[in-house]
């Protein structure tokens, strides 16, 4: 398992890079617009061409040159910073005049390019670095608290309990995750956690109460599947690298906007009114052009607050399917059982609309085994979704119920999402060693759940590999297992004649089989 | 600086990389095989657990189960079976009997509706069944280790650095019991 996270894991920081940088980028055109806005209002005359000539002290932080003021008092002038000793000393010397000379249209463009961007993109770091720190830290428990959920030990549970025991032995996690009970009847589950060793599987106590044994097993061997492949720590990396995004252009927006409505409304107040330096940006003091190019920054943050998120939210969802895919994938193999995992997102997908899960939040979504917010997920999914839908990954865990691998799984992805594209680069050596070992009692072990008598249960499990081909090698069996699986998919039925050789019938097909080994005819309906 | 001395250093470094390059190899083996060994260990454990389970489930069950006395028998003789040292192989066979005969008692127990409804029986047949699973997931743990294992001391060029050190091969867990790997057979009559 832990093979499968390092042969992956380029493909996955490539995408968080991406992310990161893309983040990064949006810091930038912020503090670039912000520092563009402040200069607007400051050194409106440098800007705005037009506004030159009529009105020359526009803004209290423009000080106005000495040639332009000669008798201007220069004790009384309110002062940005504190006026230094040398200042005081010395009021006629170069150096005071240097401090407040007014700044050129190019040097204010420099400045915005080289210095007010870099520094939104590091503003934009920072922020996304408290954030995963206090991620971090937390371990998930911020997420769990946000979700009711109830820590339990094995006395409250212990079928759950010793589910999760059984999932930990066989994906050798070093530690056990804790287990949490949301108390809510809607049926989901989700794993938080930044590594293995701080991990924690919550289950909502509609899942428990609706689901089976083998069920059961299933869904938390995908949740456990979540924190093998680190994907808890990856997903939360991207989701706040995303709540970044969202937070830093919704900022710019509403400060844009309130700067206009300062503008406009400090306009009305105090036009009669003398005018103190502070407020000179008030009243007359911004002209209608400068009005209406902080109207087109507006509107340029707003676009940008609809278009940044979309594209983070792509980069997002789209990973996210993928992990949900390998999720399914590592279960199977895991549990050696599909059909458990199947029947639980069947039942899921059942109940699905009548109850939903409540304080989910949007950015969590994807850490759930099936998304808690999207409710007809069913059978269509878009670039929006965070899972896919639930048909498609039912069939394909239906399609390798008689080979559990990575490398089934992917055949059949490949097929029915229609690509070429593999689902993962790198596949793990197969888990075909010859002592492949079933449990004991079945998969099927839901002894205290189901009413049918053992013997009945423990046998259906999925080995239906036909004893000839057991003295056949490993690889042709596989081979096989993986061909049947691509016509299962295809929806073709399965006979096993009385001679013991398996026909495949196509999904149409009705009449009379000829067997090709004992020549005895079947009837196909 | 003289040429002599240019090929020299590069002899040097490559000889350091390469000795950096042995270390490596040489403890990726080291965990590896650890991991074989936690992993058989781990297997122990939850056969033990299986052993200490067993007086209680007979102790739980006897009152009910006056009828089936042969049934429990065995179970208890396998478990003391099980539980005496002898070499590896008589263990597993101890432990396969172990496992047979829990099969047939849960078998017979969908003849005892009112067992079926003790809590206590039920709670305790939860945990066989878990340490049943446990032990199959720990062989197949087990095994998933030994494959790794296996893997990166046969592909070149680690293989150079096991043959080296003396690594060997690790071997499967495989079930003893030929029965227990026969697909049923189910007729049609």
């Amino acid at each position: 398992m832990f093979e499968l996270v390092r042969l992956n894991k380029r493909r996955s920081l490539i995408l968080a890079f991406i992310m990161l940088l893309f983040m990064l980028l949006v810091g930038y055109i912020i503090g670039g617009s912000v520092a563009y806005c402040i200069y607007l209002l400051t050194h409106a005359d440098v800007l705005a061409d037009s506004t030159q000539t009529q009105r020359r002290y526009t803004s209290p932080y423009q000080t106005p040159s000495r040639q332009s003021y000669p008798n201007y008092p220069q004790q009384n002038y309110p002062h940005r910073y504190p006026r230094s000793n040398y200042q005081n000393r010395y009021p006629q010397s170069n150096y005071t005049t240097q401090q407040y000379r007014q700044l050129t249209k190019d040097e204010i463009y420099n400045y915005i390019i080289y210095y007010w961007g870099p520094v939104g993109a590091v503003v934009a770091f920072v922020i996304w670095t408290l954030q995963m720190l206090i991620a971090y830290l937390s371990g998930g428990n911020i997420l769990l608290s946000l979700s009711n959920a109830v820590k339990i030990s094995k006395e409250d549970h212990p079928q759950l309990y010793n589910i999760v025991e059984e999932m930990t032995i066989a994906s050798r996690l070093p530690k056990m995750p804790d287990i949490y009970i949301i108390d809510d009847p809607a049926m989901n589950a989700f794993a938080t956690g930044r590594s293995p060793e701080h991990s924690a599987v919550a289950v909502t106590r509609g899942l428990l109460t609706n689901m089976n044994r083998d069920q059961l097993q299933g869904v938390i061997a995908h949740e456990i599947s979540h924190i093998v492949n680190r994907d808890t720590l990856y997903m939360t990396m991207l989701a706040i690298s995303v709540g970044t995004i969202i937070f830093l252009v919704y900022t710019l927006r509403d400060l844009i906007g309130s700067l206009i409505r300062g503008v406009a409304y400090a306009g009305g107040r105090y036009t009669s009114r003398r005018r103190k330096p502070e407020e000179a940006l008030a009243g007359g003091a911004v002209s209608l052009a400068i009005l209406a190019i902080l109207i087109a920054m507006y509107i340029f943050a707003l676009i940008l607050s609809l278009i940044a998120p979309l594209v983070a939210m792509l980069i997002f969802f789209a990973s996210s399917r993928r992990r949900e895919y390998l999720a399914d994938a590592s279960s199977a193999v895991l549990t050696r059982y599909p059909e458990g995992l199947a029947s639980a997102l069947e039942k899921i997908a059942n109940y699905y609309n009548k109850v939903k899960v409540k304080n989910v939040n949007e950015l969590i979504a994807p850490m759930y085994i099936v998304n808690p917010l999207e409710a007809n997920n069913i059978s269509q999914s878009s670039i929006f979704s965070t899972h896919p839908p639930l048909d498609k990954r039912i069939k394909i865990l239906r399609s390798i119920a008689s080979s559990p691998t990575f490398s089934s799984y992917q055949q059949v992805w490949r097929q029915i999402e229609s690509t070429k594209k593999p689902l993962l680069k790198h596949l793990p050596p197969e888990q075909t060693s010859p002592g492949r070992v079933q449990p004991a009692f079945g998969t099927a072990s839901s002894l205290t759940t189901s009413s049918t008598p053992l013997q009945s249960t423990s046998f259906s499990t999925p080995s239906h590999i036909p004893k000839t081909d057991l003295e056949k090698s490993d690889l042709r069996r596989n081979a096989r297992m993986a061909g049947d699986a691509l016509l299962k998919a295809q929806n073709y039925r399965f006979y096993r004649c009385f001679c013991g050789i398996l026909l495949k019938i196509p999904p149409e097909y009705k009449g009379k089989v000829t067997c090709p080994r004992c020549k005895s005819s079947h009837l196909i309906e | 600086m003289e040429p002599t001395n240019l090929i020299l250093i590069g002899i040097l470094i490559i000889l350091v990389l390469l000795i950096f390059y042995f270390i490596s190899v040489y403890n990726r083996l080291i965990r590896l095989l650890n991991e074989v060994k936690n992993a058989w260990a781990q297997i122990d454990v939850q056969l033990k657990r299986r052993h200490d389970l067993i007086p209680n489930l007979v102790e739980t069950v006897k009152g009910y189960m006056q009828h089936e006395r042969g049934t429990l028998e065995r179970i208890t003789e396998a478990r003391n079976l099980a539980m005496r040292p002898g070499t590896v192989s008589e263990r597993a066979q101890a432990e396969q009997q172990l496992t047979q005969a829990l099969h047939n008692f849960f078998v017979v127990v969908e003849n005892y509706p009112d067992l079926k409804a003790n809590q206590n029986f039920l709670a305790l047949q939860e945990e066989l069944t878990s340490t049943e699973n446990k032990i199959s997931f720990a062989r197949q743990a087990y095994n998933d280790t030994v494959m790794n294992y296996n893997n990166s001391i046969q592909m070149f060029p680690t293989n150079i650095i096991a043959g080296m050190f003396g690594f060997k091969q690790e071997s499967f867990f495989e079930i003893q019991d030929a029965r227990e790997r026969e697909v049923p057979k189910v007729s049609f009559q």
